[in-house]
């Protein structure tokens, strides 16, 4: 898994050097669906993402993106039973995300000065730690997990060289030991710039 | 470089706000509150009529230490309280002294203190002002060294632990010395400060561990 964020890394690096390039920096939220709903039902409002595009043509770019979610629930006082055990207790429940993506990206459009729709993928490495706090035990699942991720988005130029980014990305994490199958819809709003 | 100034602006304006907002655990002792209950499924319940409560809390503390009973009376009168409410009855003991109760009930107590020691090593960093970054380059790279002790501080946190524990005298093994017991209910929790919040926490666990086993109640 390190040689694999390592080659992350140089890629993100040698196609932030490219002569086209965009960088855009996003707020973002997350929205749990299946075993992630299941463990953490609210949605996340805690999130960041960065992203470098490099571009091949005026259509096709080649980049790495970063992003920090952390989902976050309550469950007060709730009672959990296992066999003849019951157990009640305020749960703190945390899922903090960091995808590490090598990504590739089609926009609809060739003029960077018009809104410009995209589709992309990317697929890397997520570092996954998940912790419940009970009472003043703590149980945590810390791994690196294999995952995808389909996004559908748009620029929109708001300057010479900024653009507002709107994007909407699905996260499926692929489980390990005794980990959740994680997946989320990341919903990132922020701007973009570059040449 | 307005440009730049904006970009600056929306960075830690993102990042400030992240970590502004980042997610809180536990706020206040009583959220580390917990109540386990437990029981054996093959003991009849609904058949118990009568109990014996141990009128004395046994206290489980160091060698040498005294225990604190200043909860005693107040903790067995709340586990009396939900017994009763159960429809069951105080066994006589002078009344019938060579029978045994349905069902007897002890509890314990236990205080446990947990330390935590953290280490400060006290180093220079760039802000106290005697760096020069054009002359001092030639230290580029080196490490800090600091032939004083760094500076440490403790910090400790005592959990409370309740348990009331049930078994029929009946199904006692005497040749082993064994007690079976029929159901187990703890809270455990980080000790607050004042005797009302103790009092309304132990109150609120030991009624939730009641609530939570209606199997004692025969149902």
């Amino acid at each position: 898994m390190k040689l694999l964020v390592t080659l992350m890394g140089v890629a993100f690096i040698t196609l932030a050097t490219q002569s086209q390039s965009i960088y855009s920096l996003n707020y973002t939220m997350g929205f749990g669906v299946g075993e992630t709903s299941d463990f953490i039902g609210s949605p996340s409002f805690r999130g960041v993402t960065f992203e470098g595009r490099g571009f091949l043509d005026d259509q096709f770019s080649l980049g790495g993106y970063f992003s920090w979610s952390t989902f976050y629930e309550k469950l007060a006082g709730e009672k959990f039973t296992d066999g003849t055990a019951t157990l009640t207790g305020t749960q703190y429940r945390y899922i903090n995300a960091f995808p590490m993506l090598f990504q590739a990206h089609y926009y609809f459009g060739t003029d960077e000065y018009e809104p410009r729709a995209y589709l992309g993928a990317g697929a890397g490495a997520y570092k996954m730690i998940q912790r419940v706090d009970l009472g003043v035990w703590s149980i945590e699942e810390n791994h690196w997990h294999f995952g995808l991720s389909p996004e559908v988005g748009i620029f929109y130029p708001v300057g010479m060289d900024s653009q507002l980014n709107v994007n909407l990305k699905y996260h499926y994490v692929f489980g390990v030991e005794n980990s959740l199958n994680y997946s989320w819809f990341g919903l990132s709003v922020g701007f973009a710039w570059g040449d | 470089m307005k440009n730049l100034l904006i970009k600056f602006a929306v960075v830690s304006g993102i990042a400030l706000g992240l970590f502004a907002c980042y997610p809180e655990g536990v706020e206040t002792t009583s959220d580390t509150d917990l109540v386990y209950t437990n029981y054996d499924p093959d003991f009849n319940f609904a058949g118990v009529q009568t109990y014996y409560l141990a009128d004395s809390i046994q206290h489980i503390v160091d060698e040498g230490e005294e225990p604190d009973r200043s909860l005693d009376s107040f903790i067995i009168s709340e586990i009396e309280s939900n017994l009763m409410n159960l429809g069951w009855s105080e066994f006589d003991t002078t009344l019938f002294p060579e029978q045994n109760p349905d069902i007897a009930v002890v509890a314990s107590l236990m205080v446990t203190t947990t330390y935590n020691v953290y280490y400060y090593p006290w180093y220079p960093y760039w802000g106290w002002g005697w760096y020069k970054s054009s002359n001092s380059m030639d230290y580029y790279g080196y490490g800090w060294y600091y032939p004083w002790y760094g500076t440490s501080y403790v910090t400790s946190y005592s959990t409370g632990t309740v348990a009331m524990l049930m078994f029929d005298p009946d199904r006692a093994d005497t040749t082993n010395k064994l007690i079976n017991l029929s159901w187990a209910g703890l809270l455990n929790g980080i000790a607050g400060y004042g005797i009302s919040d103790a009092k309304t926490r132990i109150t609120r666990g030991i009624n939730q561990a009641f609530e939570q086993s209606p199997y004692l109640g025969g149902n």
